[in-house]
């Protein structure tokens, strides 16, 4: 029988949240485990977040969302705004320690009609003294903004106050710097039981029974269902499906701040700027039952487009090289309350739900919740080898013709781009791998291979090869995301073969 | 900085074509940047025969039709760097490009062509609704991946577009024992040659769903299925005519636009309709010394008329750096007229014979092509899917001397076609 | 015959109603090369009905380097007097 594996904490869940507790809890002499479902970290909700970490004005028309939403009480409110001030503001620190790209960009609500303008008074007069801020009229708008839409009338502009990023450079940095400090990281590993003992717990994964004192459950869209395995849950959650479209990067640059309107109810519309240059579009927020749902509708991504055309006229259909969903759960208890929670029987388990923000509380969040379990008992003694610096793979595209000709000459493979679109190398490629991606997805998001205009038409092939060859798999084997997303089923001539030995069988 | 007469961005045909040309016209030092590992472009994964039924007057594959430029460019010694990506052409001529062996080089050259060809459009660019599973491929993809890996994306395919390459990789996984289940395409007639409606989709007797289009992807990692739809004159689906079709991989032949990211670095003026650099009948772009030929200019069906582009641009950089190349008095600015979807070029001088492409709209019968008032020529049958090439003589440009500044090309005729044009 | 500009194109469509006949192209397997795939044509048009069996023997053959362009890899496929050629270098 093979010996189950023994660990301090486990977390379940490798998204914003599993991460950045591991991350936090690398900081101290423990033996963690973080143990993950799908092929790779940030595969859950988290890969389909807006990619904001705000504070500010911001801050001020989510809670106003929220409370179009659902019930939100003033005590939940005044947490959340603690906790996500808290999050920002650790946030400015982590995105230089773990080298995360990042942008800085304002935030500019316009109102284009009578309803809009009244929201944007109601919001003055809320904000204004906290934030210093004043109504603009249509001439001052289109100074800051010359492309938005001649039919504003008013609004409101907070600069820098929001940090745009891609959500899974964020989750895939942290859990590096994690693993770097000594987290062990399973992957392809599903929790399927869970029973307390005396002084540990044991979990049953697919990969094997794990011996474990505390276990914080950060698994996302599975939270609720997690927890049940440890005991009566007491939290649920009100489920939202997004649509988000993302432009070419040649129309990236008409806006330089995130563009929205206030908040009505059922509408809302946002133009925001990426950190790699394109602009993404939303947000389609519909009430789902099913939080795996995550196909597009044509008519969700139509509503979408015309939202963002309200704003920015000059954007077309056109101009759209990707879109997908993102889920947005929040507790149905209170749309502003962060879940942080273990049930009676069992104080050693600690349950931590997905909320909305989800990026901007997580570092304030893993605080918390390292507090939590040295109150029930974890002992936390400081490395003093901790390193809070990880390096991100360097990025080729980013660097002059003298830093690229000296990179080509330390590494030939920096030589052959293999994408066309975002002038990925093969270097960087094979870099992810070595990183941990094990699949085209996996590469994608770390490297942005696939994520031009093209779409992985020109890089597809090239990088299906390098994953073979550097995995040491059959071609056929490679995968998008895991699982049974095989790309290429067949090598030619299988079906031929396969064919005429079922005929020549049958002949017989 | 090295520097080079004439540089060729691309070595697929209209690249080998226009830098042939250019040595063979005495230009000296003639580089060809391609961003793969062998010369021949697209033309290496179209293994299908076709090519040269013009040019050569013989029925090529493309790799045969490929390899007679790819021997004369070696023979008159072009200087071909593979593997290479261009990343910069600035509007003066410079070129940035960076390869394994010679690391990042910068160039200037005397003159530039660029054939970078054309891309293909994508699942977004249709807003193709649905789940994101492996199994999507855009046609051109799949046959890379048959063709030069060895490797087939499923076992039961739709393929979405009845251009030339959807019906193209419809016969080659057929005979790779692949069932098509459909071949499905939004308008109401076959978007590519009727030769190629025949040998591809009748021969195999492979479902062609005309007057539809696919609305959504199903399966959630790998396409386990595909919802059809009729749709409408306003090519709208028309619910309650959905289709479900299991699969496990759809491609999609949804369109090629010109490949014009190096274009726009460099300054050139685009057009929007033919999707390319504006360009004068040198086919000189909107930057002086800068030349386009091929599919990067507009999205072509024979590589033939690929090869005639792209040699005219070749010829045209060679005059240019040798000072011969001769601005015209006049300019007369091309239209699209009734029933023309856009011309090339976009200007002519009239004052020598001329070669225009054009494509037109829509399907029909009994036209006439005119151009202004000094060319009109019958025709029995157009196709958006078939170019048109007028040639204008010096004796027709003589009649349109006076005070002309524009010419329209235009399409007319009584009967519009839009069923199937029976072979009987 | 409506619309036909070609003079190849009236010998086609005789061609056609007579006995359909077809060039068939494809690829084989490699072996001992760093390309997976050459491509081959029939040098000379073949019916219809055998492009399938003809798939079927090509499936089975593996080409190894140092085949240039026109050489026979099938000579007479089927006693149709039709060979198999390559089409590019290996």
């Amino acid at each position: 029988m093979v010996k189950p594996l023994e660990t301090e904490v486990l977390i379940i869940g490798g998204g914003i949240n599993g991460t950045a507790i591991a991350r936090e809890l690398s900081k101290y002499k423990i033996d963690v485990t973080l143990v993950e479902k799908e092929v790779d970290v940030s595969f859950g909700i988290s890969k389909g977040s807006n990619g904001q970490v705000y504070t500010g004005l911001e801050m001020a028309l989510s809670l106003a969302l929220k409370k179009v939403a659902g019930t939100v009480s003033e005590e939940m409110e005044k947490a959340k705004e603690r906790i996500c001030d808290q999050g920002y503001r650790l946030w400015e620190q982590m995105f230089h320690e773990l080298e995360i790209p990042y942008r800085v960009v304002g935030l500019m609500v316009i109102a284009t009609n009578a309803e809009e303008f009244q929201k944007l008074n109601a919001m003055h007069k809320q904000y204004a003294k906290n934030y210093g801020l004043k109504i603009l009229g249509k001439e001052e708008i289109l100074s800051i903004e010359p492309n938005v839409t001649q039919e504003a009338i008013a609004g409101l502009y907070e600069p820098g106050h929001m940090m745009v990023h891609n959500p899974f450079d964020a989750v895939i940095a942290l859990a590096e710097n994690a693993k770097d400090n000594g987290i062990r990281i399973l992957l392809n590993c599903e929790v399927s039981a869970i029973t307390k003992g005396k002084g540990f717990q044991t979990v049953e994964t697919s990969n094997g029974r794990i011996k474990t004192r505390f276990i914080v459950n950060a698994s996302g869209r599975y939270v609720d269902k997690i927890a049940a395995m440890a005991g009566p849950c007491g939290f649920g959650f009100q489920c939202f499906k997004g649509h988000l479209l993302i432009t070419d990067k040649n129309v990236g640059g008409i806006v330089n701040n995130v563009i929205t309107t206030p908040p009505l109810p059922g509408i809302a519309k946002v133009v925001q700027p990426t950190v790699d240059g394109n602009l993404r579009l939303g947000t389609l927020y519909e009430e789902t039952k099913d939080r795996f749902d995550h196909r597009t509708i044509l008519s969700g991504m139509n509503e979408v487009m015309e939202r963002a055309r309200s704003l920015v006229p000059s954007l077309s259909p056109r101009d759209i090289i990707t879109y997908f969903t993102g889920t947005r759960m929040f507790s149905n208890r209170d749309a502003a309350e962060y879940i942080i929670e273990s049930p009676k029987e069992n104080p050693k388990f600690i349950s931590v739900g997905p909320g909305m923000p989800g990026f901007t509380p997580a570092p304030a969040i893993a605080k918390i919740v390292v507090e939590r379990l040295e109150n029930e008992g974890l002992q936390l003694v400081e490395r003093r080898d901790f390193n809070p610096y990880r390096k991100n793979i360097t990025r080729f595209s980013s660097l002059s013709n003298p830093q690229k000709a000296d990179l080509i000459r330390r590494e030939a493979s920096y030589g052959h781009v293999l994408c066309r679109c975002e002038h990925v190398t093969e270097a960087e490629v094979v870099e992810s791998i070595r990183r941990g991606a094990t699949t085209l997805d996996g590469i994608k998001f770390r490297t942005r291979a696939g994520m031009g205009r093209c779409q992985g038409g020109f890089c597809g092939p090239q990088v299906v090869e390098i994953l073979a060859r550097e995995l040491n798999i059959p071609v056929t084997h490679v995968t998008k995301r895991g699982g049974k997303s095989r790309l290429l089923l067949y090598q030619t001539k299988e079906l031929l073969k396969t064919h005429r030995r079922n005929r020549d069988d049958a002949a017989c | 900085m090295q520097h080079v007469d004439v540089a060729v961005i691309g070595a697929g045909p209209a690249g080998l074509a226009a830098a042939v040309k250019a040595r063979a016209s005495g230009v000296k030092k003639v580089v060809v940047i391609e961003r793969t590992k062998y010369p021949g472009g697209l033309l290496e994964q179209c293994i299908h025969n076709g090519f040269g039924l013009h040019y050569f007057k013989e029925d090529l594959t493309g790799p045969e039709y490929a390899a007679r430029f790819v021997e004369k460019a070696r023979d008159l010694n072009v200087d071909m760097r593979l593997d290479s990506m261009v990343l910069n052409i600035s509007g003066d001529r410079r070129i940035s490009f960076v390869n394994k062996r010679d690391g990042l080089v910068t160039l200037t050259a005397g003159a530039i062509v660029l054939a970078m060809g054309c891309r293909e459009r994508t699942g977004p660019s249709i807003m193709l609704a649905g789940t994101r599973p492996a199994g999507i491929f855009t046609a051109g993809t799949a046959q890379r991946y048959i063709n030069i890996e060895g490797f087939i994306p499923g076992k039961e395919i739709v393929i979405l577009g009845s251009g030339d390459v959807g019906m193209i990789m419809a016969k080659r996984l057929s005979l790779e024992d692949v069932e098509v289940k459909a071949v499905v395409e939004i308008l109401p007639y076959v978007g590519g040659l009727i030769r190629n409606e025949v040998q591809c989709i009748h021969d195999f007797e492979i479902p062609l769903m005309l007057g539809h289009t696919v609305t959504e992807i199903h399966g959630r990692d790998r396409v386990e299925a595909v919802t059809v739809a009729k749709v409408d004159k306003n090519r709208q689906p028309i619910v309650g005519t959905m289709k479900r079709i299991k699969c496990d991989t759809l491609l999609l032949s949804v369109g090629l636009i010109p490949e014009n990211e190096l274009s726009r670095m460099a300054g050139v003026k685009l057009d929007s309709t033919s999707g390319g650099p504006i360009v004068d009948e040198t086919m000189q772009t909107s930057v002086p010394g800068i030349f386009a030929g091929g599919n990067v200019v507009h999205v072509h069906d024979l590589v033939d008329h690929v090869t005639e582009e792209a040699e005219a641009a070749g010829a045209s950089a060679a005059k240019y750096i040798m000072g011969k190349l001769k601005s015209g008095i006049r300019k007369l600015n091309l239209k699209a007229g009734e029933n023309i979807k856009y011309v090339i070029p976009h200007t002519i001088t009239g004052e020598k014979e001329v070669i225009l492409y054009a494509r037109v709209k829509e399907p029909a019968m009994k036209v006439r092509v005119k151009v202004g008032n000094i060319f009109n020529k019958p025709l029995r049958v157009v196709r958006p899917s078939e170019m048109l090439k007028i040639h204008l003589s010096p004796r027709e440009l003589e009649k349109g001397r006076d005070g002309l500044t524009e010419l329209v090309v235009s399409c007319v005729g009584k009967e519009q076609q839009n069923k199937k044009i029976n072979i009987s | 015959m409506a619309g036909n500009e070609c003079k190849q194109g009236r010998s086609y469509i005789l061609q056609e109603f007579k006995l359909s006949m077809r060039i068939l192209t494809a690829t084989v397997q490699t072996e001992g090369c760093s390309r997976p795939t050459l491509s081959v044509k029939s040098s000379k048009p073949l019916p219809k009905s055998m492009l399938r069996r003809c798939m079927l023997i090509l499936s089975e053959v593996k080409a190894k380097p140092g085949l240039h362009m026109g050489d026979v890899l099938i000579k007479n496929i089927f006693d149709t007097g039709v060979d198999i050629v390559c089409t590019k270098e290996l």
